[in-house]
């Protein structure tokens, strides 16, 4: 009994004071890490307060709806509470206090649950799961620790992650105090993580973004080693989800994303099944037309393109001379196909014919 | 003549031209014709003529299309189908050539231009040209080589036409339709068609979903309607999710006021036995393989059992009942007779933002026609063509002039509306309508029925409906922060023995 109650409490702050202030914006706390074991409880409890979860689901739901509409996500269900723990204990291995000397041996045995949190979430299997996960997530991945340094002639004092106990005023004014604020991304706070200490945080952060393959395929120009996986397909099965991840990449970073896209459907598995490719190109092809439709004159074509953007690149002549292009491009606008033509021919002379056919061939799978 | 072709000679039996020979009536001819198009349009025009004309089931055993790639990279495209004979080659030719193609005739790479009337028994080449490339075409005028490039199937070719809207004034109304309707609005239909005694079947149709979130496949209710009214049809043709179909054949159907471009019914062989095609009017193309079961409309219609008349099956009547049949007051009792002119409809006012929104969505012409009330508990429309397009609050039936009772009831005793007319003396020019669980009828002067305009849109909306896109919600990025610091992180941690189950 007494062990059901500590695991409510445990709950209750992973999904209070973590999770719902991350979601709204606010500073989500890093309570204890959370051990595996606590799953079988999680997923059938509901926090204690019942507007914790109401405003959780209210984010999610909002997040999800932005990118698709979607009438609900699955709120609270085991899949998202394991991510969450699982990007709790992950966040909590950078908490500097780790570094002391009765404290330094927890990290491995934090980092073996942050696996195991892992194992515990599957592929997405609903249109509402797999935004649900990207809501969750995506804001995660933004979040930022606030690292300040106070300074006087005498001292340093460091707080990282960790509220100053007083506040500069309260020093004399002979100590000359400065104050400097730092905001380290998590990102950048797990990549020091591993320079410090080699644990691997960085391969987990990929993990742990692999469980949604929606923000998989959102952030995929940061990722130069993204490979598709039938969870990131299947979410590209979706037409809908599939014309979003084409807005948005098209919006931030077009030929950093299309490049890793073009590089990971080389990958020898995926051509073992023309339907899984057909998904992948078809997100290309969408990225050429969504370009198209959106309405700017700038072209934004980089002055270099690395092999990954020359072959996205090349798609776009293939398109127009590909024997089906009648049927793809005839409902655009004259003036929107006149925009694709024109930047095919911008980018003609950098494509050689080896490229156009291969393009081509990619364009037959459709 | 030019120096690539000559013409053949009466009776000439010897020809450079490899499998060409002259047939019963001394054309040349091959066992195959070639009819080359330079793009794919004019070969869709000549699949039109020739399916307006004649069948092309027969030509399609032998049929193909291929895409030819010149060596200077020109696209052209080749269809070859069996020769049979000068009357078919004839024929084909005529009509290819009205489609701005050109005709020839072969066996396997070497072609040359059949017949015209410069050259009544056909053409044989001067010379031929050795080349690797796929096929040769000898025209009077120019030789040329192409290579094949890629096969288009004629049945995807007729799967990706769209079809074009027919002009009003050659629009037929049909003897017979398909309609498909959304699974939400299937039973409704089917109840309508129902209580207007229209004869029609149903089937649901299932397509697996071509999403991988899709916990179920997409479901249309398909329904096959014989004389449909045309009342009924404008109304099933008005309906967002429902789209009506003319069959043509027995295995393929193309959406009412369209027609697709090439004759369907000259290539019914495409289509399987057992199965059926709808071709929309937007070019998307819905195939039922194999058909699903239908059965009436009658048998699907959802019963209703009614508490209040199983009660008065067991219950007695009162001894003193008879007494009370002096006092005889028109009552309102249900009927399963199929209601007639549904031309009222009360709305109660918490409905108003539903109607205010409705109002949004109809016709031009059914506005034109509605007319309203608005009291301070509902409100009363009428439209004399029908309310149903309106599918908001109670249903009424005019069974008299101007006196309306809710649709599935009667006025009893069931008196002639004449009578009822006269009982319901003093309505003057208003509109009277009986409602269950009233003893009088509702009297509406006619003056305070209006047309719906923008000023009555407003009196019942009470606010402005509008489509701008809500708030963004634009949080700020989040901060992470440690708990309280320990020396011992782990020491006491729940969960860390058992299994995560």
């Amino acid at each position: 009994m007494a062990d059901a109650r500590k695991m409510q409490l445990a709950y209750d702050a992973l999904v209070g004071r973590f999770l719902l202030p991350i979601l709204e914006g606010g500073a989500g706390e890093l309570d204890r890490p959370i051990a595996p074991g606590c799953f079988s409880f999680f997923k059938d409890t509901t926090a204690t307060s019942p507007e914790v979860d109401d405003r959780i689901f209210d984010g999610l739901h909002r997040a999800a709806s932005a990118i698709v509409p979607v009438e609900t996500v699955p709120w609270p269900s085991p899949p998202l509470v394991a991510l969450a723990a699982a990007a709790h204990d992950l966040l909590a291995l950078t908490d500097p206090a780790l570094d002391g000397l009765f404290a330094r041996g927890a990290r491995t045995t934090i980092l073996a649950w942050t696996d195991r949190w892992l194992r515990l979430v599957p592929a997405p299997t609903t249109r509402g799961d797999a935004l649900a996960r990207h809501a969750l997530l995506g804001p995660l991945l933004t979040a930022r620790r606030k690292d300040v340094v106070l300074k006087t002639w005498m001292y340093t004092y460091r707080f990282s992650g960790r509220a100053v106990p007083w506040t500069s005023e309260v020093m004399p004014r002979f100590m000359l105090p400065r104050q400097e604020v730092k905001l380290a991304g998590v990102v950048d706070l797990v990549d020091a993580l591993d320079a410090r200490t080699s644990l691997g945080a960085r391969a987990r952060l990929e993990a742990l973004v692999s469980r949604s393959p929606l923000t998989e395929l959102l952030t995929v120009a940061q990722r130069p080693r993204f490979r598709f996986g039938l969870a990131s397909l299947a979410v590209l099965s979706d037409s809908a989800i599939r014309g979003a991840i084409a807005r948005d990449l098209v919006s931030t970073d077009e030929w950093g994303a299309a490049s890793v896209l073009v590089r990971a459907i080389s990958v020898p598995v995926l051509p073992a099944d023309g339907r899984l490719v057909a998904l992948a190109v078809k997100l290309l092809v969408e990225m050429i037309q969504t370009r198209a439709l959106e309405g700017s004159r700038e072209d934004g074509i980089p002055a270099t393109l690395d092999e990954g953007a020359l072959r996205y690149a090349a798609l776009v002549p293939a398109m127009l001379e590909h024997p089906r292009s009648i049927e793809e491009l005839r409902v655009l606008d004259d003036g929107d196909r006149a925009k694709i033509q024109f930047r095919a021919e911008r980018l003609r002379p950098r494509l050689t014919k080896a490229l156009v056919d291969d393009a081509t061939a990619l364009l037959d799978v459709i | 003549m030019g120096t690539i072709l000559e013409r053949a000679a009466l009776h000439q039996t010897r020809f450079r031209t490899p499998g060409i020979s002259p047939d019963s009536r001394g054309v040349v001819l091959g066992s195959k014709g070639a009819l080359l198009f330079s793009s794919l349009d004019r070969v869709v025009a000549f699949f039109r003529a020739y399916g307006d004309e004649g069948s092309l089931d027969e030509v399609l055993p032998t049929l193909t299309i291929r895409r030819v790639i010149s060596p200077l990279r020109t696209k052209e495209v080749l269809v070859t189908l069996a020769a049979e004979s000068s009357y078919r080659m004839d024929r084909v030719a005529a009509v290819a050539r009205l489609a701005g193609g050109e005709a020839f005739t072969g066996t396997s790479r070497h072609f040359v231009k059949y017949r015209d009337s410069s050259a009544p028994l056909g053409y044989d080449v001067v010379s031929l040209v050795e080349s690797q490339s796929d096929v040769m075409l000898h025209h009077d005028a120019w030789r040329q080589a192409y290579s094949f490039d890629s096969e288009i199937p004629f049945r995807d070719l007729v799967l990706k036409l769209q079809p074009f809207s027919i002009p009003p004034r050659e629009r037929t109304t049909p003897t017979r339709v398909l309609v498909t309707a959304e699974v939400g609005l299937g039973h409704a239909i089917i109840g309508y068609l129902f209580r207007w005694r229209v004869k029609a079947s149903v089937g649901l149709a299932a397509w697996p979903s071509e999403s991988a979130f899709d916990d179920q496949p997409r479901r249309l209710h398909i329904l096959d309607i014989d004389d449909p009214p045309a009342r009924v049809l404008d109304l099933l043709r008005s309906l967002p999710g429902v789209t009506v179909f003319e069959p043509i054949g027995r295995r393929f159907a193309v959406q009412l006021g369209y027609r697709h471009p090439i004759s369907l019914e000259s290539c019914a062989s495409l289509f399987a036995e057992g199965s059926l095609t709808f071709f929309r009017g937007d070019g998307n193309v819905l195939i039922l393989d194999p058909l699903p079961p239908f059965s009436a409309v009658r048998t699907l219609v959802r019963a209703e059992l009614a508490d209040t008349n199983a009660r008065n099956v067991t219950a007695l009547v009162p001894a003193s009942a008879a007494l009370q049949l002096v006092d005889v007051s028109l009552r309102l009792a249900p009927t399963l007779a199929p209601p007639r002119r549904v031309v009222a409809s009360i709305i109660p006012i918490e409905e108003r933002e539903w109607l205010s929104k409705m109002l949004y969505l109809l016709p031009a012409s059914t506005l034109g026609s509605l007319r309203m009330a608005i009291t301070e508990k509902a409100i009363f429309l009428i439209d004399p063509r029908g309310i149903e397009t309106l599918p908001l609050g109670r249903f009424y039936s005019e069974v008299a002039e101007r006196i309306y009772v809710p649709a599935g009831m009667t006025l009893v005793p069931a008196v002639s509306p004449s009578v009822l007319s006269e009982l319901v003396s003093d309505r003057g020019t208003g509109h009277a309508f009986f409602e269950p669980g009233e003893d009088q009828p509702r009297l509406i002067e006619a003056e305070a029925f209006g047309p719906v305009s923008r000023t009555v849109l407003r009196d019942v909306g009470g606010k402005l409906v509008h489509a701008d896109a809500p708030d963004r919600h634009d949080p700020t990025l989040p901060l992470v922060a440690y708990g309280p610091e320990t020396s011992f992180p782990l020491w006491g941690v729940i969960g860390q023995t058992d299994d995560e189950g």
